[in-house]
C-alpha cells in the first residue's frame, strides 16, 4: 500500500468526480491551444497577404524602372554635358551643340569614381546636306556606352554602330526607300545599312547614326565630341541636378552639365508616386491586420483568464466536494498515524493527475482533431504547423500545476481536519 | 511475576466542551491504569465521556487537565506530526462503524497505516496475510468493503489496527453493529490479543461484550463511578 495506489484506487471509485475535473482541464487546454493557433494563424496569413503584396509591387516596380530605363534612353531623363562656352539658347534652337570637345572627356569620366550617373553615351552631332540625296539629315556619330570602371558591368543603352554601316530614321529609309543590308552612297563613302528604326514623331525620324569614329573623320573632328548623355541618376536628394554637378564638374571643371527629359522625369516621379502608393497600401494593410491581431489579442486576453478561472473554480469545487465526502476516510487515516502532509499529498496528487490527464486529452484533441477546423479557424494551415514544440509541451507542465493550484485550498482543508472532531460526530 | 510499567495510564484528566447552554464537562478528573493484558471495559449512559476518554487516550483530544502515558511516553508533548507517527506505532483503533476506506480491498484495507510511515513493507505485507488469514478472510483479500459482511468488515478493522503490533488496543463499541456470533468473535480476538501482553480499552453498552472483559468501569458524568 502506498500513496499512489491510494490516488488511483480513489480515482477509479470515484470516477465521475474525477472525469469532471479532467473535463475541466480538457476543455480550458482546448480553448488555449484553439486561442493560440487563431492568432498563429492570423500572423502567417499576415506575413502571407503582406508578403504577396511585396512581391507584386517589388514586379511592378521592377516593370516601371525597366519601361524608365528605356524611356530614359529615348525620351531622356538625362544629364547632358557639353563644352562650356555652349551657348544653351542654340542647343534649344537646332537640338545640338555646336561647340566640341575632346572625346577623352568621356574616358576621363568612366575612369573616375562617379556614382551619380549609371551610364555614359558620348556623340557627335550635326546637321548637314545628304550631298547624294539633297537633303537634310541630323548625323550622330556613336561610340555606344563607355562602362564606368569601377561598376560591374550593365547591359549597355545602346549598341555602338559598326564601321562602314548605318542606322536609319524612319522618314529617312521610307523616303528613300532602303532597308537593312541596301547599300547608300553617304558624303562620298560606301556604308550598309544596318537598321531602320520605326516612326517615332520626332527628329530622330531625319538622323542619320553611325560610328564615332567614322563621323569625326568626315565632318572632320577627330577626336572631338560634342555632347555626353549620362544616364540613370543615382542621386539620393530631391537636388538631383545639384548633385550631379557638383560631382562631375569636379572632373570635368570647363563642361556645362543640363537635364532634359521632362517626360521621362514625370514618369519617373509617376513611378516613385506609384511605388509610395504601394507601400502605403502594404502599411495600410499592415496597420488593418495589427488591428484585428490586437482586437483578437484583447478577446483572447479576456477569454483565457476568465477561462482559467473557471476552470481553476470548478477543479476547486470539485475537490472540495471529493474532500467532503472523504471526510470519515481522512479521518480515520489521521487517527491511525497518517501524517497531515500525507493527506495534502493525495488530494494534491489526484488534481495533478487529472491536470495532466485533462491536459493531454485536450493536446490529442486539438493534434488529431485540428485537420477538421482548419479551413474555419485556421485559415488553412494545419495546427501542427501553427504550434511549435513549446506550445504543445508547456500546457502539459501547467495545467497539472495550475490543478494543484486550484485544489491547494480544499486539500489543506482536508489536511486540517482534526480526526478527534471527525471520529467524535461519526 | 507482573510487569511493572503499566501500558497506559491517566492521571486526574479533564475535558470541556463549549455549547451554547455553556460548558459541559465531557471528563471530569478521571484517573486509570491499564497493565500489559488488561482488558477494561468502560461504560455508561450516552453523552457521560466515553468516547472523549477513548479519544484522549488515543492521543487524538488533547485534555484540559491532566495526562496520559502511553508505553511511560507523554504524547501530547509531541507536536502534531508527532503524535501521528506515536499513534501510528503505539495505538491501534477498532470503531463501531468499522470506518474501512470503501475504495481498498481488503489487503490495502488493513495495509493502510503503511500510509503513516517508511516500515518495512514487505515484513508488514507478511503480517498483514496472517492476520487476515487468522481472522478468516484469506479468501476476501481482493473484495472492497461494500462486498463483505458486516462481521468480515469488523474482523478486517481489528487486522488493521493490530497491523504494527500495538501496545494498546482502543476499541469504540466494536460489536455495535455485529451479531452476537460475530460480537462473539470479535471479542474472543480482543481477549486474544490482551492475553499477548497488549492492553485494550473498549466502550460498549453490550453486556456480553463487558464480559469478555477483566474489568469493567461505570462512567456517568465524566466520571468513573464504579
Amino acid at each position: 500500500m502506498n500513496l499512489r495506489r491510494l490516488v488511483v484506487r480513489e480515482i477509479l471509485h470515484r470516477k465521475l468526480n474525477f472525469a469532471l475535473s479532467v473535463l475541466g482541464v480538457f476543455l480550458a487546454v482546448l480553448c488555449v491551444i484553439a486561442t493560440l493557433g487563431i492568432l498563429r494563424a492570423h500572423d502567417a496569413q499576415t506575413d502571407r497577404i503582406i508578403g504577396e503584396m511585396e512581391v507584386q509591387t517589388r514586379d511592378e516596380m521592377a516593370k516601371l524602372e525597366d519601361e524608365i530605363r528605356k524611356s530614359m534612353k529615348g525620351l531622356g531623363f538625362n544629364i547632358y554635358i557639353f563644352p562650356e562656352d555652349q551657348e544653351m539658347s542654340e542647343v534649344y534652337a537646332q537640338g545640338y551643340a555646336s561647340k566640341s570637345m575632346p572625346e577623352e572627356y568621356v574616358n576621363k569620366l568612366a575612369s573616375s569614381d562617379i556614382v551619380t550617373v549609371n551610364h555614359l553615351l558620348p556623340s557627335l552631332t550635326r546637321k548637314i546636306k545628304w550631298p547624294e540625296k539633297a537633303r537634310t539629315v541630323i548625323l550622330i556619330g556613336v561610340r555606344g556606352e563607355v562602362p564606368l570602371a569601377h561598376r560591374d558591368p550593365k547591359a549597355p543603352l545602346i549598341d555602338p554602330v559598326e564601321e562602314d554601316k548605318l542606322v536609319l530614321g524612319y522618314e529617312l529609309h521610307r523616303s528613300l526607300d532602303l532597308a537593312p543590308g541596301d547599300t547608300v552612297e553617304f558624303m562620298g563613302e560606301s556604308f550598309t545599312v544596318e537598321k531602320c528604326h520605326d516612326e517615332r514623331g520626332s527628329k530622330d525620324d531625319i538622323t542619320i547614326w553611325m560610328n564615332l569614329g567614322q563621323c569625326q573623320e568626315l565632318l572632320q573632328m577627330e577626336g572631338r565630341i560634342n555632347a555626353i548623355q549620362a544616364l540613370e541618376c543615382n542621386c539620393a536628394t530631391v537636388d538631383r541636378l545639384g548633385e550631379i554637378r557638383k560631382e562631375l564638374l569636379q572632373i570635368l571643371p570647363d563642361t556645362r552639365i543640363i537635364e532634359t527629359g521632362s517626360t521621362a522625369l514625370a514618369r519617373a516621379e509617376a513611378r516613385n508616386t506609384a511605388q509610395a502608393t504601394a507601400e502605403r497600401q502594404i502599411a495600410g494593410k499592415k496597420q488593418e491586420r495589427a488591428r484585428l491581431r490586437r482586437e483578437r489579442e484583447r478577446f483572447a486576453g479576456l477569454l483565457l483568464p476568465i477561462v482559467s478561472v473557471f476552470s481553476m473554480a470548478w477543479i476547486g469545487m470539485l475537490t472540495l466536494t471529493n474532500v467532503r465526502e472523504r471526510i470519515p476516510e481522512i479521518g480515520i487515516l489521521r487517527a491511525i498515524g497518517v501524517k497531515s502532509r500525507t493527506v495534502l499529498t493525495a488530494f494534491l496528487g489526484r488534481a495533478f493527475v487529472a491536470g495532466l490527464t485533462g491536459a493531454a486529452l485536450g493536446l490529442a484533441l486539438a493534434f488529431f482533431a485540428g485537420p477538421l477546423f482548419e479551413e474555419n479557424f485556421f485559415q488553412g494551415h494545419s495546427i501542427s504547423s501553427l504550434l511549435d514544440a513549446r506550445d504543445w509541451w508547456l500546457p502539459l507542465l501547467l495545467a497539472p500545476l495550475f490543478a494543484c493550484l486550484a485544489a491547494w485550498l480544499p486539500s489543506f482543508h482536508a489536511a486540517q481536519q482534526d480526526p478527534a472532531v471527525v471520529l467524535r460526530h461519526d | 511475576m507482573t510487569d511493572p510499567s503499566p501500558v497506559f495510564t491517566a492521571d486526574n484528566l479533564r475535558k470541556s466542551f463549549s455549547t451554547p447552554r455553556g460548558p459541559v464537562k465531557a471528563v471530569d478528573g478521571i484517573s486509570l491504569e491499564l497493565a500489559p493484558s488488561d482488558f477494561v471495559a468502560l461504560h455508561g449512559p450516552s453523552g457521560c465521556g466515553k468516547s472523549t476518554l477513548l479519544l484522549i487516550a488515543g492521543a487524538l483530544l488533547s485534555p484540559d487537565e491532566g495526562t496520559i502515558r502511553i508505553d511511560d511516553a507523554d504524547p501530547y508533548a509531541l507536536d502534531a506530526n508527532g503524535r501521528a507517527a506515536f499513534r501510528a506505532a503505539n495505538v491501534g483503533f477498532v470503531f463501531q462503524q468499522f470506518h474501512l476506506i470503501p475504495f481498498l480491498d481488503v489487503l490495502d484495507n488493513v495495509l493502510a497505516p503503511q500510509l503513516s510511515g517508511r516500515e518495512d513493507r514487505g515484513a508488514l505485507r507478511t503480517r498483514a496475510l496472517e492476520l487476515l488469514e487468522k481472522f478468516n478472510l484469506s479468501h476476501r483479500l481482493n473484495h472492497v468493503p461494500s462486498a463483505l459482511s458486516v462481521g468480515e468488515q469488523q474482523r478486517v478493522a481489528l487486522a488493521r489496527a493490530l497491523l504494527k503490533s500495538p501496545r494498546l488496543l482502543l476499541a469504540d463499541e466494536p460489536t455495535g453493529n455485529l451479531d452476537e456470533e460475530n460480537a462473539r468473535v470479535i471479542m474472543d480476538h480482543l481477549s486474544e490479543f490482551a492475553k499477548n501482553r497488549g492492553a485494550v480499552l473498549m466502550v460498549t453498552h453490550d453486556p456480553a461484550a463487558r464480559a469478555s472483559a477483566k474489568r469493567s468501569l461505570h462512567l456517568e458524568a465524566g466520571r468513573i463511578t464504579a
